[in-house]
């Protein structure tokens, strides 16, 4: 099996050797340690049973039959039958135990990724995109599913009963174990080279099908243009393509699947044909008898599963080790946030805010705020403005401690934010962001998620309060409306009104508002607008601002230039100046902001 | 039932293949059951009579039975794999003509996602089906009464005493089908479940984290994952006890056959070699028992992802070309709505008797939330939908619709249109003609979908382009255009510059296999394609995310380019753009609430006032500050 076969989602690093991704995997099994015994006894079992079977054949057609002895034919007539009930019992029994043991070191391994995945510190999600992190989370954990809770016991089972019949048929008849076992590399080599060909022909189809689907979906998400410019034959031409693409490959695929599973039955048919050619001129010779024969050609057929099992185990390690790869990657990734081990939770504050010197980066040796200073007084509304990179969201990201400062101090109340735990620092500080994440449920839902024990009354009168409910009633039920898939139901204007009566209602000391960029329906800015007045109201607020009415408004305008604060005060101070800030407003905010009056004054 | 039959309806078109591959397989399972008949000609006939030419004559025969059973497996699957392409093949052409021919309706009731899945995902289950299904049951059943002739031929005996397997074999099926896979599904469902748990976890983790609701989301997290536990513990519990079953019952079945043939034989009335080729063939049965159940697990799904499949085909097309349709080369751009009512097909009205009149060549801004109605209304004019075209009216802000016998029911009391009036607790409500969207004074349902749709021109707000070129992109509508046209629309449309940047210019392509645009160029090109359309009605949807003072500037360029001369629908954030337009509309649940110019509806003092004040007067504050208009000002 050379690397190259090994479609992409295989891939590995090899940041881990196999030895280690075993030893870690087997040892979430081995929490279980009496079931695991358990399992090694009932495997062992389990192919004493299957081995013994034939011989009970064997001694009915060599012994019993015409010995006129009635009881004894009985007897190994029960005793196959209390055999073949024996062999199905224990097999149940180390199946059932090894799925209840790997299942619950999956779901083990699952819970303990995402309390991980909890504790981790912003920078991880900023490095990592979150699709690629929700696949550690369920593709990857469940690749190891199947070795864990069946491949591996039942593999080293499977191998275990080759080596095991192998043995024994040797005890029997030398020529006979020959022949039969003769057939076994052979069954390997045709399965194995068979595997790697279906896999090329396979992965061609997934190609071939993804185009479907990808044209399909364009389709679909582009029927309105398709129809206001009617140009459905066009399309139609394009699709008739890629679907007659997927017709060939999977044509081709149907044609390698179609040969390999009879010739692997033909082989083994081979082997029954040597051994009846073998076994029955030997019979004429009166050199063995027929049960013997019988017996090995019962035997020649237990190879058959064993095989392809063996020949599945590959894959499924091969699976598994790459999901561990990764899982465990991410474990053993340490949050660079953490609580102190005497760290206290922050008693109830006013929203004094301090920068004190602060020095960080996000990449080592390139400083993003030097030596920031700045002191918010209790109930002051800041507006950050700068261009991109200036170090706004630094500045927030700090406060909120989703990073460590390099070096100088961030404070609340005097407390310095490392002194404190994570959970009372944050449940102070609520946080809106540019485009809010809602969750799955409806909109009362959401803004429930803000203060869970929130009473009917106070959930409404949050709502009131920042000027949501006309726009939020006339939605189509209401409060009750299903805001769908990441809110994707609403509108953008909407979501964010949500976020604010969410907010509103965890009631924060202090506020950290990113605003919006993107401009909505004047019917729901004009709610907005509303809404964050009321909003930024009796707390401390900083707010990363685009709209001019928020900068004009906020009690201090603190412009940020490559992390240092250049400019600070009211705006017409500061347009006074004909610094910075007075360029910002002429290039970004002044044009973004609704211009009515400029009608006015020609 | 229906559903796999009309599926067979599809493969029965391939009729040539359909029975060649049955044959084939039908074939192949004959050479494998009789194949024990040799063991036992082997074993009676050629070892006592100790012929040694004979035992290679029939040990040859035995692998020519193997050789063949090969050959005509494997002709049987690749004919039943080559059927099934094809019909998948076919379906999925029609699957996407149908698509192409719905009317907006049909995408607004389905999330896209849906959709994809019907047409992809459900396809695959049907060609599993198709490949598989089929033979598998035929085979099954084949191997069944085929096992037991050749059984027969053997020793009518002991076949009567093994028939007693066969209901082993259909409760086996049944257990399989009835217990088993419904907690595999269950499993597999509550997966889904998890993951998208997971995935909301994962994208809100900055919400889980400010919230500090962590400890809440695990407990979540948890509950999903230990309930995802129990269906998939529960599910491997019953397929390690039932999968070795069947093995198990024929095992039991050779047992008793030594002591039956055992008797048997001591009697005479049995050979060794009947006796063996007996233990072979009741092994054989485990085959149709298997493949029984496998067949009805695959008809089940393929039943249930055919009806999710067909369903699309068999949506109907609402909107279809009149019988005999006004003719127009030109229009004006005249638009009227009279007393429109409009609904998915249900009770819940989106449009609730809209009246509205347009003039050519006048500008409406049409204001109000999600679900406010507005984009429902600006899509009928290009026959998006129909509108409603049964009589309807409102009562206490609700909308009902009249019956054919003209009644209506409302809460407990039954109610009848007399004189076109409708008496309600003594209050009585005039019952119009039901609603229509006319252009240029035609119903819009008397011209062709076709010639209608040409001269109307639209601009979303996140507007589709498609993986093509630029050209190609903006040339949607006239793909005959000459590249002076495409280029001229594309100056107007202020994305030409932008053009002349690119490596190949107008033939660089977009999207997922070549370069991305940013919202502002994407909202340029597609202006530019509108403009190269030359419709004489335009719907602009234009609430654009944020863009720099330079492409807010060339946008509000190429609108004003675009919507010269023509009538114009609009949805937009510009309090300047809503200001200057002629006709203001505001929508709430389906119903105008106030419309007039400007200066009408702020003399009203309603809630277009108050919502003009308080935003102008936030903007007012900062703009009198500072600089009078130094260059600050653009596109007004």
């Amino acid at each position: 099996m050379s690397g190259h076969m090994v479609a992409d989602e295989e891939e590995r690093t090899y940041a881990y050797s196999d030895g280690d991704l075993l030893k870690r995997m087997i040892r979430y099994l081995l929490a279980y340690r009496r079931r695991f015994a358990a399992v090694s006894v009932l495997v062992a079992l389990s192919i004493g049973v299957d081995i013994w079977i034939p011989f009970v054949l064997r001694q009915a057609i060599d012994v019993d039959f015409g010995s006129g002895n009635a009881q004894a034919l009985l007897f190994t007539s029960l005793l196959y039958i209390v055999l073949q009930i024996a062999a199905w019992l224990t097999t149940f029994a180390y199946e059932y135990i090894m799925a209840t043991m790997g299942q619950h070191a999956i779901y083990t391994m699952r819970q303990e990724l995402y309390d991980h995945l909890q504790g981790m510190s912003q920078d991880f999600y900023d490095k990592s995109s979150s699709g690629r992190i929700i696949s550690r989370l369920i593709n990857d954990v469940e690749r190891m599913s199947e070795l864990l809770s069946e491949g591996l016991f039942s593999s080293f089972a499977q191998i275990f009963i080759v080596l095991a019949i192998g043995t024994v048929i040797f005890t029997v008849d030398i020529q006979l174990a020959l022949i039969t076992l003769g057939v076994v590399p052979v069954l390997l080599v045709t399965t194995i080279y068979f595997r790697r060909y279906l896999r090329e022909a396979y992965r061609r189809t997934r190609k071939t099908i993804s185009s479907v689907t990808s044209n399909f979906a364009e389709s679909i998400s582009g029927a309105k243009e398709t129809k206001s410019f009617t140009r459905e034959k066009k399309s139609m031409d394009r699709f008739t393509e890629v679907n007659r693409k997927d017709y060939q490959s999977n044509v081709d695929a149907g044609k390698a699947n179609a040969t390999f599973f009879p010739s692997i039955r033909f082989i083994s048919g081979l082997g029954v044909f040597l051994i009846l050619l073998v076994g029955g001129s030997r019979l004429i010779q009166g050199t063995i008898t027929l049960g013997t024969v019988v017996m090995f050609i019962q035997f020649s057929d237990r190879f058959f599963r064993p095989i392809l099992t063996i020949a599945n185990f590959y894959t499924s390690v091969q699976s598994a080790f790459a999901g561990a790869e990764r899982v465990f990657t991410v474990l053993d990734t340490e949050p660079t946030v953490r609580d102190k081990p005497d760290a206290i939770p922050l008693p109830p504050i006013k929203g004094n805010i301090t920068f004190d010197h602060v020095h960080f980066g996000y990449l080592e040796d390139i400083p993003v705020l030097k030596d920031f200073e700045l002191e918010i007084q209790a109930g002051e509304t800041i507006a950050l403005v700068g261009d991109t990179g200036a170090g706004k969201t630094t500045v927030i990201n700090l406060l909120n401690r989703f990073y460590d400062v390099w070096s100088g101090s961030v404070r609340v109340d005097g407390f310095d934010v490392r002194d404190l735990t994570l959970e009372s620092l944050r449940s102070r500080i609520g946080v809106v962001l540019q485009s809010p994440f809602l969750f799955m449920g409806t909109v009362r839902d959401n803004i429930r998620y803000g203060k869970h024990d929130a009473s009917e009354e106070e959930l409404l009168d949050a709502v009131e309060a920042i000027g949501a409910s006309r726009v939020l009633s006339n939605l189509e039920n209401g409060l009750e409306t299903e805001v769908g898939e990441r809110g994707a139901r609403l509108s953008e204007g909407e979501r964010q009104l949500v976020s604010f009566a969410r907010a509103l209602l965890a009631d924060p000391s202090i506020l950290i508002l990113d605003e919006a960029t993107s401009s909505v329906d004047i019917y729901t800015e004009y709610a907005i607008q509303r809404g964050m007045k009321r909003l930024l109201k009796n707390r401390t607020s900083i707010v990363i601002a685009h709209r001019l009415s928020t900068i004009v408004n906020a009690d201090r305008i603190v412009v940020l230039e490559n992390g240092e604060i250049v400019e600070a005060g009211k705006h017409s101070e500061l347009m006074a100046l004909k610094g910075k800030y007075y360029s910002l407003y002429e290039l970004q905010i002044h044009p973004r902001a609704m211009k009515v009056p400029s009608k006015d004054r020609e | 039932m229906g559903y796999i039959s009309r599926l067979t309806q599809y493969a029965l078109k391939y009729r040539g293949h359909f029975f060649g591959f049955l044959t084939a397989a039908g074939i192949g399972t004959v050479f494998n059951v009789i194949s024990p008949l040799v063991l036992v000609e082997i074993i009676d006939s050629v070892i006592v009579l100790g012929d040694y030419g004979l035992l290679v004559t029939y040990t040859l025969l035995y692998l020519a039975l193997t050789a063949f059973y090969m050959i005509f497996d494997t002709t049987g699957r690749y004919v039943a794999a080559l059927m099934a392409q094809h019909v998948i093949y076919d379906l999925r052409s029609e699957l996407y003509d149908s698509l192409m021919e719905k009317d907006l309706a049909f995408y607004d009731q389905n999330e896209t996602g849906q959709i994809l899945a019907r047409v992809t995902t459900d396809v695959t289950t049907m060609r599993e089906f198709l490949f598989w299904g089929y033979r598998v049951i035929f085979i099954g059943i084949v191997t069944l009464i085929g096992t037991y002739i050749v059984m027969w031929t053997v020793s009518p005996e002991l076949t009567l005493i093994m028939l007693t397997l066969v209901p082993f074999i259909f409760t086996f099926v049944i257990v399989f089908a009835k217990k088993v896979r419904p907690v595999l599904y269950a499993a597999r469902s509550q997966y889904g479940v998890l993951s998208s748990v997971l995935a909301e976890n994962v994208v809100g983790m900055r919400v889980v984290q400010s919230f500090a609701t962590a400890d809440r989301e695990y407990a979540r997290v948890d509950e999903e994952n230990r309930g995802f536990l129990k269906l998939r513990v529960e599910a491997l519990r019953l397929l390690s006890f039932y999968r070795p079953i069947l093995p198990t019952i024929f095992g039991i079945a050779v047992g008793a056959l030594i002591y039956f043939g055992g008797t048997g034989y001591d009697a005479g009335g049995l050979s060794f070699g009947q006796f063996v080729g007996f233990v072979t063939l009741v092994s054989m049965l485990v085959l149709p028992g298997r493949f029984l159940s496998w067949g009805v697990g695959m008809y089940q799904r393929a039943s249930a992802s055919a009806e999710r499949a067909f369903y699309i085909l068999d949506v109907r097309d609402e909107l279809m070309d009149p019988a005999e349709p006004v003719c127009v080369d030109e229009i004006k751009g005249a638009v009227d709505f009279e007393n429109v009512y409009f609904s998915y097909r249900g009770n819940n009205f989106i449009l609730q008797g809209v009246d509205l009149h347009v003039k050519p060549g006048q500008v409406v801004a049409l204001l109000g939330g999600t679900g406010s109605g507005k984009t429902s209304l600006i899509n009928l004019i290009p026959r998006f939908y129909d509108v409603d075209d049964q009589r309807a009216f409102v009562y206490e802000g609700k909308a009902y619709r009249l019956n054919d016998k003209n009644c209506v029911e409302i809460g407990e009391k039954k109610l009848m249109v007399v004189d076109e009036e409708l008496e309600i607790d003594c209050q009585k409500i005039a019952i119009r003609k039901p609603g229509r969207v006319l252009v240029d004074g035609v119903d819009v349902r008397s011209y062709r979908i076709e010639d209608i749709r040409r001269h109307i021109g639209i601009v979303h707000q996140d507007p589709f382009l498609f993986t093509d070129s630029i050209r190609e992109n903006i040339a949607f509508a006239r793909p005959e255009a000459t590249l002076e046209e495409v280029q001229s629309a594309a100056e107007a449309a202020m994305i030409h510059d932008f053009v002349m940047t690119l490596e190949k210019g107008y033939d660089t392509v977009i999207g997922e296999r070549g370069i991305t645009l940013s919202g502002g160029q994407k909202q340029r090109v597609a202006i530019a394609r509108a403009l190269l359309a030359n419709p004489k009605i335009l719907i602009l949807d234009d609430s654009t995310s944020s863009v720099d003072a330079k492409t807010e500037m060339m946008i509000q360029k190429a609108l004003e380019n675009l919507m010269a001369g023509r009538t114009t629908f609009i949805i937009t954030h510009r309090l300047s753009t809503i200001r200057n337009a002629d006709l203001i509309v505001m929508m709430e649940k389906g119903q105008i609430v106030e419309m007039g110019s400007h200066e009408y509806l702020i003399s009203q003092e309603g809630l277009y006032s108050s919502i003009f004040h308080t935003l102008t007067e936030m903007e007012l504050a900062a703009s009198y500050v500072g600089t009078k208009t130094e260059g600050g000002d653009f596109g007004e």
